[in-house]
């Protein structure tokens, strides 16, 4: 008995092999682009088929609008560059299971009907874009309508000067399960963008100077990003219109500006945001409209306004963060306040610690009167180390009429969280 | 003479106290209805307040969401202006656009509508096509499938 179906199962390897056998001719064809090869890239895809490896020689190849239709290995020599010139896009892949590895890509062109991208998957899933360095186009790497890819080790160095003219770094419409990790974007218009993307991970990237956000989150539920560094990003990191997202172990550094966040949480919920760090941002973390999410063991380090709560924003979770060298550690524009703050550890806190347990015996009231009236009159930040505003503080706590009594943080850690 | 000459500066008075509507600094500007900053010239809107103050948004989506908002009563809104899509950046009256509903553009709040002046989507063949709409229609399809989750009838959800 046992041996019948040891013997079945040899069978069936056997009829595998042969099946697998009869393919290999047809699957391991190499095409070489350039020296004497196929004198373009799109010479050699009219050539290749499914499976096929197309390796593309040192050179520079002034092509575009060059689309994929069958599964491929795209890879180069270091120099072999594709140059779009300023027009159109540079490379459409429709097939899934396509690989695009270590290419140079120059100049998707400028569009006001045509969001250009150097590499657009386009409804195409499985695929790997990796190692390839984009240079000054309009739109980097274009994910559209696609699963399962993988983004991993580009370096895309946007141009733009303007918003206007220039596009996102990488960015994903309507795709789930895809991974973007160790990328470099820099000087696009937002570095990462999702729009409608599902359970989907962002790690290890290092998005710096684009010229409004570092990544942008736009109805976009259940993705995660972790471990990235965001900073000089003219308007920082926005995370909007989303659910179940998980922000861990990132950087948000030198955002400075009028209205330039951290982090800006709008329309977010259930969402978690821990052990990041926000050092030196005018705003680090700025919350409207977002409820039940859970904000702990982050660092806000020399900011200008650690935490700005808005009225909007109710439900919200506040554990064992650390609040040092804030300017304002926070506001809100409301006196009613439903979020509940434990064991934060503020610089600002005075109080004492006689039964020794680690937390303050007095409750802290992070939000001063003064930042109440400074989130109604911006201008009053004029006057925010000056004399009448300390007097107001000193009568406030003696009667406060301004001060939300709701947003208390009733235990107070004496000693920074480890 | 001078009777005439008064009518017509007084005129030209009231003609100065028109609020007029203030050019969107794209890359600049924040949309007042959702923090983002309005980078795409080719859509935008503005609401000018009686009293001439602008409210700027990314989209129209946004100005619609504020308007129900209510933050500024409508006797208090004096016009509203919308970016034509075929003039990148230009501002013209509500009143004079049209509205085209089409998959063929993604905008940045994600209802896929562009604005653009009466009479040049017939004109303008390049322009993406799609469904008109009328200002009507549009604020039912911001109110309707937008605010319930643009998501619904995607591909891959």
């Amino acid at each position: 008995m046992a041996r019948g179906r040891h013997s079945s199962a040899w069978h069936l390897f056997g009829c595998l092999a042969v099946v697998l056998a009869s393919h290999t001719p047809a699957a391991s064809e190499r095409l070489l682009v350039g020296h004497g090869g196929f004198p373009t890239l799109q010479a050699a895809l009219a050539q290749a088929r499914a499976g096929d490896t197309v390796h593309i020689l040192p050179g520079v190849y002034r092509e575009r609008e060059i689309d994929i239709w069958v599964p491929l290995v795209i890879e180069a020599s270091p120099g072999a560059t594709l140059d779009g010139e300023g027009a159109g896009e540079i490379l459409r892949v429709r097939a899934s299971g396509t690989v695009i590895r270590g290419l140079t890509f120059r100049r998707s062109g400028v569009s006001f009907l045509r969001e250009n991208a150097a590499i657009r998957i386009e409804g195409a899933h499985d695929c790997r874009i990796e190692r390839n360095r984009l240079e000054g186009c309009f739109f980097g790497i274009y994910l559209s309508k696609s699963a399962r890819c993988v983004v991993q080790y580009n370096v895309i160095l946007g141009t733009a000067e303007r918003e206007a003219t220039s596009g996102n770094g990488i960015h994903l419409w309507y795709c789930r399960d895809i991974l973007v990790r160790g990328n470099h974007v820099v000087r696009h218009r937002d570095g990462i963008y999702f729009e409608f993307v599902r359970h989907s991970t962002v790690e290890h990237n290092v998005s710096e100077d684009n010229l409004r956000y570092g990544i942008h989150f736009m109805f976009s539920d259940s993705c995660s990003y972790r471990f990235n560094l965001f900073q000089r990003n003219s308007a920082g990191v926005a995370v909007m219109y989303s659910r179940f997202i998980l922000m861990e172990n990132n950087r948000f550094e030198h955002n400075w500006g009028e209205s330039t966040f951290g982090l800006l949480l709008k329309d977010i919920s259930q969402s978690h945001v821990r052990r990041n760090v926000f050092l030196s941002n005018t705003t680090a973390l700025y919350l409207e409209g977002s409820n039940h999410n859970l904000v702990d063991s982050n660092r806000f380090h020399a900011n200008g306004w650690a935490l700005r709560l808005m009225a909007s924003a109710t439900g919200n979770t506040f554990i064992a963060n650390s609040f040092v060298a804030n300017t304002v550690d926070a506001t809100t524009n409301s006196t009613l306040s439903f979020n509940t703050f434990r064991a934060n550890y503020w610089d600002r806190y005075r109080g004492y610690d006689i039964d020794r347990d680690g937390y303050g015996d007095v409750p802290f009231h992070p939000v001063s009167a003064f930042g109440i009236l400074t989130e109604r009159f911006p201008a009053l930040l004029l006057f925010l180390r000056s004399f009448i505003a300390e007097l107001w503080e000193l009568a406030e706590q003696v009667f406060p009429v301004l001060t939300p009594m709701a947003i208390v943080d009733p235990t107070p850690l004496l000693e920074p969280p480890a | 003479m001078s009777k005439q000459r008064i009518v017509v500066s007084i005129l030209a008075m009231l003609a100065a106290c028109q609020p007029r509507p203030e050019p969107i600094r794209f890359g600049e500007d924040v949309c007042v209805y959702c923090q983002m900053g309005i980078s795409d010239p080719r859509f935008g809107a503005e609401l000018l307040t009686q009293q001439g103050r602008a409210y700027k948004f990314d989209a129209l989506e946004c100005m619609v969401e504020f308007e129900r908002s209510g933050q500024v009563p409508t006797e208090r809104i004096h016009s509203r202006w919308v970016v034509d899509f075929s003039q990148p950046g230009e501002l013209i009256a509500l009143e004079s656009a049209e509205f085209v509903f089409t998959p063929a553009i993604h905008s940045p709040m994600g209802l896929n509508v562009y604005a653009v002046l009466q009479g040049r989507y017939e004109a303008d063949s390049l322009l993406p096509r799609g469904q008109k709409l009328s200002w009507q229609e549009v604020v039912e399809l911001v109110q309707t499938q937008w605010r319930q989750g643009p998501l619904q009838g995607s591909p891959l959800q």
